[in-house]
């Protein structure tokens, strides 16, 4: 599971001094749980999901992930976590079948073991033809497959999926769909972050919805839905967008 | 740290660099071929090196004496030079053929011969309209050069006494703005010294005399060293070379793409989110870096040992590359010297490499970012080959050069000097070996440098920011810029500035120097960077007593550091030019109008500007280091570095850490000032006031004369001298103890609160 309290992370930033990227986040994601971090493009989606993944260190505020706090105790949380993000590119001049041994290496895997589960999740996925291809020959949905692959070798109890079906097709998008929704159902804890609202409201059991590196409002879809007086989801995310909009910049947003 | 993790990391980025085409070409297939082309295109040139046939016209040739030929059947007399020379010079004499045009002669003869013992020169003709016609008819008959018989070469035969100064004359036209005819004139200088010679020896034979009369003596040098250690010698400068640039340059593919191209695919933060930890990453990757590195240079060096070794059998038989017979074969021993040697060295060139190209974002920007680190290491490699650079301890403490000279010695066999200086060029290797991955694993661990966002860069954005952002006091940064600012219009005022030729000269110099170069740039800093100008130079007024404390330290403390002074000189001697420069300033000093007039120049104005800029603002700056006092050390250390003479330099050290313990101390810089300012004016003072030291001097406790080869000096007295330095001793630690009672400087606590939510976990 993931405590996020307080999260602020600021960047030096020579135009405006200061500049604020995700401001009091403070959210939980539960076991058995999809969570959604809905919100526009440059949000601060992306910098909370690096930090929770470790990648970069929070100004201020408390995270932790499967009870491992990001900043002392970063390795365990790598070791517990998956991360599939629109930055985590695979390597061109590596077949599937190796980036993934090598991944299962790094989470220290035995060898053994790492064979069996490569065998089930490139069965399971249908990924016979990533075998033996290079990286750089692969089709964007294949790439995406080999990615989560990689994310899913070591059977992380938490798992985030950074904009994971952005530039695949439908198919490829639906497998990703399916395959996240399957990991709900085995009980992992995941966050998946999105602006694609027919996505969210199919597969998150719980959104938060962020602007501006603030989190306007959190809740199940229907209970907001409700609270807000609003017809759906996608109507939702506009009236919060726009409310937000209208009050006064605090700091200056705006980071992928 | 997890080496497994390193491992997996070093075998998947060796595999990746070994699908990479572009690598295996540069790396693996470039230095095997590169050699056996560039042999190959040597080999090629070189049958095209013959020279093309120079023509030297002889006029006046019916002058020369039959005795001694100087021309046979169109060619100089083959034993005036050898062989090559002497076939490629075709000579035309007047005599054989009648090819000379009229105007020439009238041309030439218009011009009148001095007789001169001065034949290097060929004589000036004077009307340039003659040269231009000289020239243009030289280039039309293409004739390289023209000797020209004035006179009549001979013995004189007349008894004439006017006439036994006399000597002919031969004149050498020559067109030096053309390579072959200023080759040629020099050859057919050298043949006619030659023949001049044998003319001499004639003339001596004829009139009975013995030779020896002209040439006492024959100079035959003689080479002790036996010609393979010549050629070792030769190869101990290439080798070492060869090997650095080609491991620096073999580090530079590898790093790009293990860096900056991973950021670019993307692939850089799939690597980040593995329980590897950045440390594990940044060695797997160094190691790979190295591989290659090392790899590119052994290639290298084994594709052109081979090729040189072909090349040089080939051509050391032929005539026209004489000079390569001098390298040889090269040596095979030295390899696994130089292989050890390469390895620390690849090692720091490698995590180097990748610290920087962990800046960049893109292959392209990785390539900006790699040129600084050639322009840095080149000149180290450079250093290494001159000849005037051997290895000793001042430079075993150079990083790379140490270690290239280390393999030098290794391969000219001089295996004690090996010996000796092994242990400070490894250990200075090693430590910049183990700063460099220091500093890779820094980048790596910084978002700042892995998470870089591509703003654009803007003169005036830039300016803004560094206005908005300005502490109170200088950030290190900025203390150290300072420093470079001083040393860099320091530099350019040392090349423009002359010996000084008066008094007022010398004491403008040392105004502009003191002026422009230290406290301009100090004010200057402090006025633009920093918030509160008279907190960074610390104007404030000090407690009561402490300005004449610091003084009378001065004082007190003068002896101590004077013998100090004497040991500096005692140690590091001076070197004579710089004692004749001393003589001539002190000369200068002697004119100056009064005392006071040189107590100003030497002691007020540099006290002023130097504290200002050193205790104040760079200080100020390097105060923030992780402990005050190294702040205090950089200082002094940097106070010495703008002092251009090494003697002063160590004694600026030692008087700028005392400097900076009381800055801190007093918190003000009237103290620092007011040391400064009384530790130069004893030396003015000692200097000028000789009869302070009289026997009739009330004086005589403490001061007394000695007698040097030089003139006096005044020296203190033992006992006193102890007393003063223990006076001094106590002072400076009342001094000290003023920092409680010295009111603290509340302006040090202000800080900006960050406008964001109170932080719960400060990181």
């Amino acid at each position: 599971m993931i405590h996020v309290r307080q999260l602020v992370k600021a960047y030096e930033d020579p135009a405006a001094g200061k500049f604020v990227a995700v401001d009091s986040v403070t959210f939980d994601a539960l076991p058995g749980q999809i969570f959604g971090l809905l919100g526009p493009n440059g949000a601060g989606k992306t910098t909370v999901l690096r930090i929770l993944s470790t990648l970069l260190k929070p100004t201020s505020g408390l995270v932790s992930v499967n009870g491992y706090d990001t900043v002392a105790d970063a390795e365990d949380v790598r070791r517990h976590l998956g991360f599939v993000s629109t930055n985590t590119a695979i390597y061109d001049r590596m077949t599937g079948w190796e980036m993934v041994r090598h991944f299962g290496r790094l989470y220290g895997m035995p060898e053994r073991i790492l064979a069996e589960r490569m065998e089930e999740l490139f069965e399971r996925f249908h990924m016979g033809r990533c075998r033996n291809l290079l990286g750089g020959k692969m089709s964007t949905g294949m790439k995406q497959k080999v990615s989560i692959a990689r994310a899913m070798v070591h059977d992380p109890p938490v798992l985030i999926f950074d904009e994971a079906t952005s530039g695949l097709d439908i198919l490829a998008a639906r497998e990703v769909l399916d395959t996240v929704q399957m990991l709900r159902d085995q009980g992992k804890c995941i966050v998946f972050s999105s602006h694609i609202m027919s996505e969210v409201k199919r597969i998150c059991d719980y959104v938060a919805v962020m602007h501006r590196g603030r989190i306007l409002a959190t809740g199940t879809i229907q209970g907001l839905i409700e609270q807000y007086n609003q017809n759906d989801l996608e109507e939702l995310f506009y009236q919060l967008v726009s409310m937000d909009n209208s009050k006064p910049v605090l700091g200056k947003t705006g980071i992928a | 740290m997890n080496w497994k993790n390193t491992k997996f990391i070093f075998q998947r980025e060796i595999i990746d660099q070994m699908r990479d085409r572009r690598t295996l070409f540069t790396i693996l297939v470039l230095p095997l071929i590169l050699y056996p082309l560039l042999g190959s295109a040597l080999l090629h040139t070189a049958q095209f090196m013959h020279r093309s046939q120079s023509i030297v016209w002889i006029i006046g040739a019916n002058k020369l004496p039959k005795t001694v030929p100087l021309v046979e059947n169109g060619r100089f007399v083959s034993s005036l030079a050898d062989f090559a020379t002497i076939e490629n010079i075709k000579v035309v004499s007047d005599s054989q053929e009648e090819i000379f045009a009229n105007e020439l002669r009238k041309s030439l003869a218009r011009l009148e011969p001095v007789p001169s013992r001065h034949e290097q020169h060929a004589r000036a003709i004077s009307n340039s309209s003659e040269k231009q016609w000289l020239q243009s008819h030289m280039q039309a008959n293409q004739v390289d050069v023209i000797v020209w018989v004035a006179d009549e070469i001979g013995p004189s035969q007349t008894d004439d006494p006017q006439s036994i100064d006399q000597i002919a004359s031969v004149q050498l036209i020559v067109n030096s703005a053309r390579d072959k005819s200023r080759m040629t004139a020099l050859e057919v200088q050298k043949l006619l010294g030659n023949w001049r010679a044998k003319l001499i020896e004639d003339n001596f034979v004829q009139n009975d005399l013995p030779f020896a009369l002209a040439f006492p003596f024959a100079i035959d040098p003689i080479d002790v060293v036996d010609s393979t250690i010549q050629q070792a010698a030769t190869w101990s400068k290439i080798l070492p070379l060869i090997v650095m640039l080609w491991a620096l340059t073999g580090a530079f593919y590898p790093a790009i793409d293990l860096c900056a191209g991973e950021k670019e695919r993307g692939t850089l933060e799939t690597l980040l989110s593995s329980p590897a930890t950045r440390a594990e990453i940044v060695i797997g990757k160094m190691m790979t870096i190295m591989v290659f590195s090392v790899g590119n240079s052994i290639l290298n060096l084994f594709s052109m040992m081979l090729t040189g070794f072909f090349v040089i059998q080939h051509l050391g038989s032929a005539s026209p590359m004489n000079g390569l017979s001098m390298v040889g074969a090269p040596p095979l021993n030295a390899i696994p010297w130089i292989v050890l040697g390469l390895l620390p060295v690849a090692a720091m060139f490698s995590a180097l490499a990748l610290a920087l190209a962990s800046f960049a974002r893109s292959s392209k920007e990785g390539q900006y970012y790699l040129i600084p680190l050639l322009m840095c290491l080149l000149p180290l490699m450079m250093l290494s080959s001159m000849p005037t650079t051997n290895l000793e301890l001042g430079t075993s403490f150079i990083p790379v050069t140490g270690m290239m000279l280390l393999l030098r010695s290794m391969i000219e066999g001089n295996y004690s000097n090996v010996v000796q200086y092994a242990s400070p060029v490894l250990a200075t290797t090693l430590f910049c070996c183990w700063l460099s991955i220091r500093w890779a694993v820094a980048q790596f661990n910084s978002e700042n440098v892995l998470f870089r966002s591509s703003d654009q860069f803007g003169f005036g954005l830039w300016l803004k920011q560094v206005m908005r952002d300005r502490d109170l006091k200088p950030s290190l940064g900025q203390a150290i810029l300072c420093v470079v600012t001083i040393l860099i219009i320091k530099f350019f005022l040392s090349l423009a500035v002359t010996m000084p030729q008066s008094w007022h000269e010398f004491a403008k110099q040392i105004w502009v120097v003191q002026i422009a170069a230290i406290a301009i740039p100090g004010l200057l800093m402090a006025a633009i960077l920093t918030r509160c100008a008279k907190a960074t130079l610390r104007l404030n007024t000090p407690r009561a007593g402490l300005i004449a404390a610091a003084a009378l330290t001065a004082i007190l403390l003068y002896p101590a550091l004077s013998y100090l002074g004497q040991i500096v000189l005692h140690l590091y001697p001076p070197r004579a030019e710089l004692q004749k420069v001393e003589t001539v300033l002190a000369a200068l000093i002697d004119n100056a109008p009064g005392i006071l007039a040189v107590l100003l120049v030497f002691s007020v104005v540099p006290a002023i500007c130097e504290e200002l800029t050193f205790r104040g603002f760079i200080l100020s700056g390097l105060e923030k280091l992780r402990g005050r006092w190294s702040g205090v050390i950089l200082t002094s250390i940097f106070f010495g570095a703008t002092h251009a003479v090494f003697q002063q330099s160590v004694m600026a050290f030692v008087v700028g850490l005392i400097l900076g313990f009381i800055a801190l101390r007093t918190a003000s810089i009237w103290p620092c000032i007011a040391f400064h300012m009384t530790h130069n004016g004893m030396t003015i003072i000692l200097s000028r006031m000789k009869h302070l030291a009289a026997s009739d001097s009330p004086f005589t406790w403490v001061l007394r004369e000695t007698e040097l080869a030089s003139g006096t000096r005044i020296e203190f007295e033992p006992l006193a001298a102890c007393g003063m330095t223990l006076a001094a001793t106590v002072l400076l630690i009342w001094i000290g103890k003023q920092k409680e009672l010295s009111n603290p400087t509340p302006i040090e606590q202000v800080e900006l609160q960050p406008h964001f939510s109170t932080p719960i976990q400060s990181t």
